[in-house]
């Protein structure tokens, strides 16, 4: 809650209350205040979500031109007593300004310092592995941000990044901006992080004000609340468009209520299970209702407040997310909190972390730009695996089992394995087979190869002992470094032709086929002649 | 309130001798905030009190309307009064309401009206 008096709390809901703003800034060195004679109206907003980043925005309508990129404060009156109270609604950068000639005014849009984020993102000047509190000490050092966290204790503050996530291998842009990756951070840390008003980046979590408004709080129009939100009681880690969930707690609540992160690069690896505890620890049990609702002005809450709203004797339980206060020589306040996007997990197809001896993934690295997924069996003399990935250009599929057995004839434990792997790029596609037997203790390999491109298709076995290539035009047989067999058109001879050296003859029962040589012009050819009849 | 013969005054001109009534408004404005919340209780934020006076001057020779005339018709005017909230003589910035004066005769003018309005709310 922003600092106020209960005085404060009393006086801003009754009739003939008034009110001040004022904005102070510096320019050219120069300490400036306007007050509410410059000032024609101002609206501070927020609109946020759970495990966010979230910016705040003023808007002023001024009678006074403050130049784009001047920081300015604001802080809102309330005469209590007969002398103002100030609320401080901390500093703003002076985004945009617009003349409005009609009413001879400016309009300036202006957002709180979190607006430094929004760059793309760099690269830092830090060593991996580095822990997650680290790192956002080093992002804010980036934007000229004081850490507020810095030395201090939150969820997963510990936890390891080993290597930079935000950038592919050859430090190129991913597209990603500071704000974004605070974003994920927010998720890794189960908070909000926001500026407060003393410009400090924030990790901030929920709030229990157990502070309550009734009816004399709320316009006569415009009450709304909805259905409730919560309790969380579960927590989903989703990676790979939401195949590859992981859940906590391991024992799944009767009516599990989850809360589900998905996608997020720095718990996408096989530890993210580790950052399970720690967010459950900071959601479960959140609850709240769904409200939009119109105040005649409350203006001391803050981002992540839980308070209540008491009308007659219903009392809604509410989490502050989005908040709009509109001064204009009145006040109105807009606060509304949607429901957050649910979602259901099938459980039998999640898991509770993935590292097990059976292993079934689907991981997106930006980074190297691949796509993996394995599924992975392993029992004590035998080992299974199924592995797809697409990189860059290529895409490979490959089958694979190891078992380890004792040769009966050394009583040596060997590992025999057999393979498959088919590899496709943008010129060519390849299917291998590796197949391992044992033979007199010695393990024999086999390997088949068939590879197909521009040029035809080639079979290959045992790498150069067989080749066979086929063409549009012939099929030509190697064995080693010399031609076996050929049929189809030889570009040589300019014939098409069949040659088969060293080839035996066969007897069939229709005459006899005998292979002889004989001379056709200057060369000495080999040919099959029909002799014929019966045997 | 007229608490004698010098307790008003139109820039630098006492009224008093002028004047046969005053009239001490003390109008509030409400912003458009106003009205019932849901307990049903009237709420609402005070922009604050300003202060109307609105004078019956007598009727005015012609050497006293040319001294007072041009003050009327200026845009905004300063018109010191005796506040008894503030307990003291309060000088506030004013503009008028529209005003005539009615003559019955050569050189015979019957008395007329004048609002002052407080341009800006009371301290």
């Amino acid at each position: 809650m922003k600092t106020h008096t209960s005085e404060f709390k009393k006086q801003i809901k009754e009739m003939g209350r008034e009110l001040d703003s004022i904005i102070s800034y510096s320019l050219n060195n120069v300490p400036i205040t306007i007050s509410t004679e410059q000032i024609n109206s101002v609206t501070i907003t927020y609109q946020g979500a759970l495990l966010k980043s979230i910016m705040k925005e003023l808007d002023i309508d001024s009678n006074v031109y403050i130049p784009p990129k001047t920081i300015l404060n604001y802080k809102f009156g309330l005469k209590v007593n007969g002398i103002y109270e100030y609320i401080n609604y901390g500093n703003f950068i002076v985004y945009s300004v617009e003349k409005q000639e009609d009413t001879n005014s400016y309009k300036l849009i202006c957002y709180d310092k979190l607006l430094y984020s929004m760059i793309p993102y760099e690269k830092l000047d830090i060593t991996y592995p580095i822990t997650i509190r680290n790192y956002i000490n080093a992002i804010c050092n980036k934007l000229g941000l004081t850490f507020k966290n810095a030395n201090s204790t939150f969820a997963n503050y510990n936890r390891q990044i080993q290597n930079e996530l935000y950038l592919d291998s050859d430090g190129n842009s991913l597209d990603y901006t500071f704000r974004d990756v605070l974003d994920e951070i927010s998720q890794v840390t189960a908070s909000c992080i926001c500026v407060n008003v003393d410009d400090e980046l924030e990790i901030r979590y929920f709030n229990d004000t157990n502070d309550t408004v009734n009816e004399e709080y709320l316009k006569d129009i415009n009450v709304n609340f909805g259905e409730k939100y919560g309790p969380i009681n579960t927590i989903v880690l989703s990676r790979s468009a939401d195949s590859d969930n992981i859940y906590y707690p391991s024992t799944l609540p009767e009516n599990p209520f989850e809360f589900k992160i998905s996608d997020n690069q720095i718990m996408n690896f096989n530890d993210r299970s580790d950052y399970l505890p720690d967010i459950y620890d900071k959601l479960n049990g959140l609850e709240f209702y769904i409200n939009d609702f119109t105040s005649t002005g409350i203006c001391y809450y803050d981002l992540l407040d839980k308070h209540n709203v008491k009308i007659g004797a219903t009392t809604y339980n509410c989490l502050m997310l989005n908040d709009t206060i509109n001064i204009t020589q009145g006040l109105e306040e807009a606060i509304y909190t949607e429901m957050p996007e649910e979602t259901e997990t099938d459980y039998t197809k999640a898991d509770k972390t993935d590292r097990k001896i059976n292993q079934t993934y689907f991981i997106v690295d930006k980074q190297n730009q691949t796509i993996q997924a394995i599924v992975n069996e392993q029992s004590n003399q035998s080992a299974k695996l199924s592995q797809f990935e697409i990189s860059n250009g290529m895409i490979t599929e490959q089958v694979s089992s190891m078992q380890t057995t004792i040769d009966e004839t050394t009583n040596a434990v060997v590992e025999i394995e057999n393979k498959v792997t088919q590899t496709i790029t943008d010129n060519n596609a390849q299917f291998e087979i590796i197949n391992s037997t044992l033979e007199n203790g010695v393990e024999k390999l086999k390997n088949s190869l068939v590879t197909i491109d521009v040029n035809g298709i080639s079979v290959q076995y045992n790498e150069e002992n067989f080749k066979a290539l086929m063409t549009n035009k012939n099929f030509v047989v190697n064995d080693g470094t010399y031609e076996i067999a050929f049929f189809g058109y030889d570009e040589n001879l300019q014939k098409t032709i069949a040659r088969i050296k060293e080839l035996e003859t066969e007897r069939v029962t229709a005459g006899y086929h005998r292979c002889e040589g004989f001379t056709d012009g200057l060369e000495d050819r080999t040919g099959w002649f029909y002799v014929g009849g019966v045997d | 309130m007229f608490i004698d013969i010098n307790s008003l005054k139109l820039n630098d001109i006492l009224l008093g001798k002028y004047i046969v009534e005053a009239k001490y408004e003390y109008n509030k404005l409400w912003a458009g905030d106003s009205g019932r919340n849901l307990a049903g209780a009237q709420s609402g934020t005070l922009v604050g009190i300003f202060p109307k006076i609105i004078v019956q001057f007598r009727p005015l020779t012609k050497t006293e309307l040319e001294l007072l005339s041009p003050l009327l018709d200026s845009p905004t005017q300063n018109i010191t009064y005796y506040d008894p909230v503030k307990k003291s003589n309060v000088t506030m910035s004013t503009y008028t309401g529209d005003w005539e004066v009615t003559n019955t005769n050569i050189m015979q003018n019957q008395g007329f009206s004048i609002s002052f309005i407080s341009r800006k709310k009371r301290a």
